[in-house]
């Protein structure tokens, strides 16, 4: 009966060395007839150097065992590897991201001056309360604003506020006013707040006939005594400097939105994100996403409880 | 009796090897079944590729390819299907390097054992005459080298030295020789 089996090259090499019996010899002959791999072997290392077939086999059974232990391992370490170049990257793109964002806030604030009024207007609401406010206050709060209003016809611009209101002074209207507002939505169940902004740093009663020309800096609100305002946590300078370098990048690639209109009314999330953005009018449907846009990217408002919706109006 | 190798890290069976993988997919599976038939890769590839550097990266080579292949592949005798990986393998590195010709070999036809069959029949003493006879038909070279082989036991040395042929000639003989007998063993119904 012919014996099976597997031949391996130091039983090839004795029997190419004439080192097996004559029986061994005949057996190994008559598997090699069955056996094609054992057949081609044989001839491969008669020709071959005893020697280096040694130390390849050697090498190939080290890689082969190592290729079922380092493999994993080695894929491990450039797992790990890659996590930490992906996170230093995330990290470099983020402070430059910042690094470029605080350079263009500040570029706007130097340039821009007072922001325009027309890029964003408070909408009137029927009541607004403010409790809290001593009565004067409680009258400007609830001064209605007509629609389209400008900064320079605003009827707010154009009081001078109690001068016990600690910075909240009116701007000539000669000087674009600072002033703009986030009208919360009237609702008889929820505490609705307006936050009024202060004029620019360093602006008095009596340097105000001198403010033709647009201060360097707005300043935030000081009138909060109603905690529950609901206002960008960075200040309405930096919402205002943000809303102004998006359109204007929108009229960069498209002039045609010039002179467009989009009402929106928003919700404020525990977050401070803007959400549940609704277009209440728009001119058309490119603005309304653009403008949907810009305010789902706008800097975080401060946490409220029982936010209401809000409005507003971003003009190009 | 031919002295066989000691398959030390298992003793499970190829087969069972095979099935363990197909399942499990756990590569030391592989590489506990590769490595028995390692050398004898090594082997063959110095043979097609004349180069023992070469063949060397050739046998990791091909366990790379087994890796993938040996989860599909339905294998019914694993060495010879080895054997064909192998060899197509070394057959398309020379077509890339020296634009050879070959025809690759074909995993079915070469899984068939049908030489082991022969030695079955051989074997069995109520054929031997018939067996006689188809010896008989063989010619002179062949006949006397069949003979020394199958009957009297001896190996291509022996044969070598009795019968003045050299090595090569002798194992070419005896494989000739045996295929005729087949041949005619089974025209002859055997």
């Amino acid at each position: 009966m012919a014996s099976k089996g597997t031949y391996d090259h130091q039983q090839i090499q004795r029997y190419l060395q004439k080192e097996m019996s004559s029986a061994e010899m005949h057996a190994f002959e008559k598997d090699m007839m069955n056996d094609p791999l054992l057949a081609d072997a044989l001839e491969g290392y008669r020709d071959s150097n005893d020697i280096l077939a040694n130390r390849h086999l050697a090498e190939i059974a080290e890689r082969i065992k190592e290729g079922k232990e380092g493999k994993e391992g080695t894929a491990v370490i450039y797992k790990i590897r890659g996590n930490w170049l992906r996170i230093a990257a995330l990290l470099i793109i983020i402070s430059g991201a910042g690094l470029i964002t605080y350079n263009i806030i500040n570029k706007a604030g130097d340039q821009k001056g007072i922001a325009a009024i027309d890029k964003v207007t408070v909408l009137p609401v029927d009541s607004l309360r403010a409790p809290d406010l001593p009565s004067e206050q409680q009258e400007l709060l609830t001064q209605k604003l007509p629609a389209n209003t400008t900064s320079a016809s605003s009827p707010l611009i154009k009081q001078q506020p109690p001068a016990e209101i600690t910075g909240v002074e009116t701007m000539p209207a000669a000087a674009p006013l600072a002033l703009k507002s986030i009208e919360l939505t009237v609702d008889s169940t929820s505490k609705t707040n307006v936050d009024v902004h202060a004029p620019p740093e360093g602006l008095t009663k009596e340097k105000s006939a001198t403010a033709a020309k647009a201060p360097e800096k707005l300043s935030e609100p000081a009138v909060t005594a109603n905690r529950s305002f609901a206002q960008p946590k960075d200040g309405w300078v930096k919402l205002q400097a943000y809303i102004d370098n998006e359109v204007d990048k929108a009229k960069e690639k498209n002039n045609a939105l010039t002179g467009m209109n989009v009402e929106l009314e928003f919700s404020i999330d525990k977050n401070g994100n803007v959400v549940d953005i609704k277009i209440l009018s728009a001119s058309n449907n490119e603005v309304a996403k653009i403008s949907i846009n810009i305010l789902r990217k706008s800097p975080r408002w401060t946490q409220l409880a029982n936010t209401p919706r809000a409005k507003t109006v971003i003009r190009f | 009796m031919a002295i066989l190798k000691s398959i030390s890290r298992s003793h499970l069976s190829d087969a069972e090897l095979v099935e363990i993988y197909q399942v499990k997919q756990h590569q030391e599976v592989l590489a506990e079944l590769y490595l028995r038939y390692s050398d004898l890769v090594y082997g063959t590839c110095v043979k097609y590729l004349q180069d023992q550097e070469s063949a060397k990266d050739a046998v990791i080579n091909i366990y790379q390819e087994l890796i993938e292949k040996l989860k599909s592949h339905a294998v019914n005798n694993f060495k010879s299907w080895l054997y064909v990986v192998a060899k197509n393998h070394c057959l398309m590195q020379l077509r890339k390097d020296k634009k050879i010709h070959f025809t690759q070999l074909q995993p079915g036809i070469m899984e068939s054992e049908d030489f082991s069959h022969l030695e079955a029949v051989m074997e069995k003493e109520q054929q031997l005459e018939q067996l006689d006879k188809c010896i008989n038909q063989l010619q002179e070279e062949q006949k006397k080298t069949v003979s020394l082989f199958y009957l009297d036991n001896k190996c291509y040395n022996e044969i070598s030295e009795l019968t003045g042929y050299d090595w090569n000639k002798v194992r070419s003989l005896v494989q000739n020789g045996k295929r005729n007998l087949k041949i005619c063993i089974e025209k002859n119904g055997i």
